[in-house]
């Protein structure tokens, strides 16, 4: 079966990783370039990152630096606790090779040269893609389908309800839901939340051979685990089941097997003007507006699925070396 | 506590404010000192003739005071709810207010604002506020007569929710129609229980239920049948089930039972300038750096709900 081709769009924080294990591990995929954005960590940190981790996927798509900052928002700092810090322990100083193309013209130009075959995998606030959109207006006829891990559909990560991607840039988030893409599916965190690795699966971690180039990370995600569950704000809000909570690899599971996801076709919108609310994504579940569904909301998968293809991406690093 | 609630009951009655106002009168661990109207599920004016044509059906002494016909801010004009008469029927109960004797006697000279301040004066221990609509007359109380703030013990609201509403995406229909009021409310300083959608949405009645109310309820039993199937005709049209979801009844349900819901700490505030959020009930539940201004109701045992209802459909047969 031909590789999907594919172009990754991220901010490349800790979470990103596993998904770029899986996207990589499960075979799926022809990864045309990843693109980095701020968010977690900056555009050029993320770039770095990337490129690690690159090394150790063996993937060899052009790493292009992206959006330093947001459409039009400015907030105060990141918002989030998870950054990059693990990748940023085990990895030393990386060479990221200057690309030529901005982002926003590596999208269009792979999406037209691929014929309308193109996925779009996104992590991180949506400033490259809309950028891409705004610059390029027949971007979304080229692009097969979007997969987009961000929002929420209850409790939020950066105020009450706005999750981090949404939160950090709002207006581009708002731009990709209008631009009209074919397909887009949303991955929020109330699905993240559901879709996890269980404290088993997380220690087996350790047990996994040397040879494999992703053991050291995955060691480290298992000690971050249990770190957290000594963080009363993070029980008080996540509950102290031991979970792994994988927004990015659930995003990836999505991409990779649609056909095991069941989604919620609703439309959606962001809130831009609130004080309060301002990123918070809103599901018309009632109907109440006449507008139609602009986006698959993933809703439910089965949590052994799950952990059965993360484990699956991750053992067939087994008897790879770090190139 | 000795003796029973002191309670004031502030409604826009439609249906499932019917249902509220029955049981408040049923309980003996009640007491309902007066009964205030607004807009709402239908104008302030057919609100109050509602009120006053229910209280004759139950046979219960109570006066009844208008009060106010829009929210605090932005047009005054009269209002009622367009999805209210939808769900409620035109003229609040059901389509069947008309078959329910003209009323006896009229309302009071005083207005809602008023004679809910005269009541708690009077009242020699502290009044428990229940709230069953837009929150436009206790919100213009707290803010008109502040010393009597600390003889309220507290509001039993019905509104607002915590993920989702009913009228908008993110927006509840008591809430909706005055959001300015409930932020007046909710930043009063006052005990406050919330219930909101996601316990009340719980607090429904299936046709064995409501045949069961006929069976034991007398003629009160008979028209609280009557008056709910248009109710739950609409009901089902909205959600696809047929149920009749009788959100009001639940912090009277509360008042009478506390056991009947579960009910957290949270701090609530509404959002007054959203695009999409505005009038939205924003519920930090985890209070990780401030502290809660209300208890917000997310449980809800429907069996007790449902037994507490017939039991007081047997009282007034």
């Amino acid at each position: 079966m031909a590789k999907r081709p594919i172009i990754i769009d991220t901010d490349a924080g800790n979470g990103f990783a596993h998904a770029a294990m899986l996207i990589s591990g499960c075979g799926l995929f022809d990864v045309k370039g990843i693109c980095t954005v701020s968010g977690s960590v900056s555009a050029v940190q993320a770039a770095s990152c990337c490129a690690w981790l690159e090394k150790l996927t063996g993937l060899e798509a052009p790493v292009v630096t992206g959006s330093d900052k947001a459409l039009i928002v400015r907030r105060d700092g990141s918002c989030r606790s998870d950054s990059g810090g693990i990748m940023e322990k085990l990895m030393g100083p990386v060479q990221v090779p200057a690309s030529a193309e901005h982002p926003w013209d590596l999208i269009y130009r792979t999406a037209v040269e691929s014929e309308g075959e193109l996925e779009l995998f996104c992590t991180g606030p949506l400033t490259n893609i809309a950028t891409a959109v705004l610059r390029h207006r027949d971007l979304p006829q080229y692009i097969k389908r979007v997969t987009i891990a961000a929002g929420s559909s209850r409790v939020g990560d950066s105020t009450v309800y706005a999750e981090f991607n949404v939160y950090s840039d709002p207006h581009a988030f708002k731009c990709v839901l209008d631009a009209g893409f074919r397909r887009v599916d949303l991955v929020d965190l109330e699905f993240a939340r559901t879709v996890c690795l269980d404290a088993q699966t997380s220690v087996r971690f350790h047990d996994l051979p040397d040879s494999n180039p992703w053991k050291p990370f995955l060691e480290e995600a298992d000690r971050e685990r249990v770190k957290k569950l000594g963080d009363p704000a993070y029980i008080k809000r996540e509950g102290n089941s031991g979970e792994l909570r994988l927004h990015d690899a659930a995003a990836a599971f999505v991409l990779a097997i649609p056909a095991a996801v069941t989604s919620s076709d609703v439309y959606t919108m962001v809130e831009l003007r609130s004080e309060m609310n301002s990123g918070r994504t809103l599901f018309d579940f009632r109907k109440r507006f006449t507008d139609d569904p602009n986006v698959k909301l993933a809703v439910y998968t089965s949590r052994e699925m799950f952990t059965d293809f993360y484990m699956r991406c991750v053992h067939a690093f087994d008897r790879r070396a770090v190139s | 506590m000795n003796g029973p609630i002191p309670v004031i009951i502030d409604t826009d009655i439609g249906v499932d404010d019917a249902y509220a106002v029955m049981l408040a009168f049923s309980s003996p661990v009640l007491k309902v000192l007066g009964v205030t109207t607004s807009y709402g599920n239908v104008s302030a004016d057919d609100s109050t003739v509602n009120a006053i044509k229910i209280l004759e059906l139950l046979e219960k002494r109570c006066r009844v005071a208008k009060g106010e016909e829009g929210p605090l801010f932005g047009k005054r004009r009269r209002y009622s709810s367009s999805r209210g008469s939808f769900l409620h029927g035109k003229d609040g109960l059901g389509n069947k207010a008309y078959t329910l004797p003209s009323p006896l006697h009229v309302e009071t000279h005083e207005d809602a604002v008023s004679y809910m301040a005269q009541l708690i004066r009077k009242s020699d221990t502290k009044v428990t506020l229940v709230a069953l609509g837009p929150m436009t007359n206790i919100a213009l109380l707290l803010l008109t007569y502040p010393e009597l703030k600390n003889r309220i013990d507290g509001i039993a609201m019905m509104g607002g929710s915590a993920y989702g509403g009913n009228t908008l995406p993110a927006g509840e229909a008591n809430i909706v129609a005055d959001p300015e009021a409930a932020q007046i409310v909710l930043q009063s300083g006052v005990r406050i229980v919330m219930c909101g959608l996601e316990c009340t949405e719980k607090a429904y009645f299936i046709k064995d239920d409501l045949e069961m109310f006929r069976l034991v309820g007398g003629s009160v039993g008979r028209f609280y049948y009557d008056m709910t199937q248009d109710y739950m005709n609409a009901t089902e049209k909205l959600t696809g089930s047929r149920r009749a979801v009788i959100h009001d009844s639940v912090p009277v349900a509360w008042l009478i039972n506390p056991s009947v819901i579960k009910a957290k700490p949270c701090y609530i505030e509404i959002d007054l300038s959203g695009q999409y959020t505005r009038a939205c009930t924003v519920t930090d539940e985890f209070c990780i750096d401030r502290k809660p201004n209300a208890m917000m109701a997310f449980e809800l045992d429907r069996d007790l709900f449902v037994r507490m209802h017939i039991e007081a459909f047997r009282r007034y047969r």
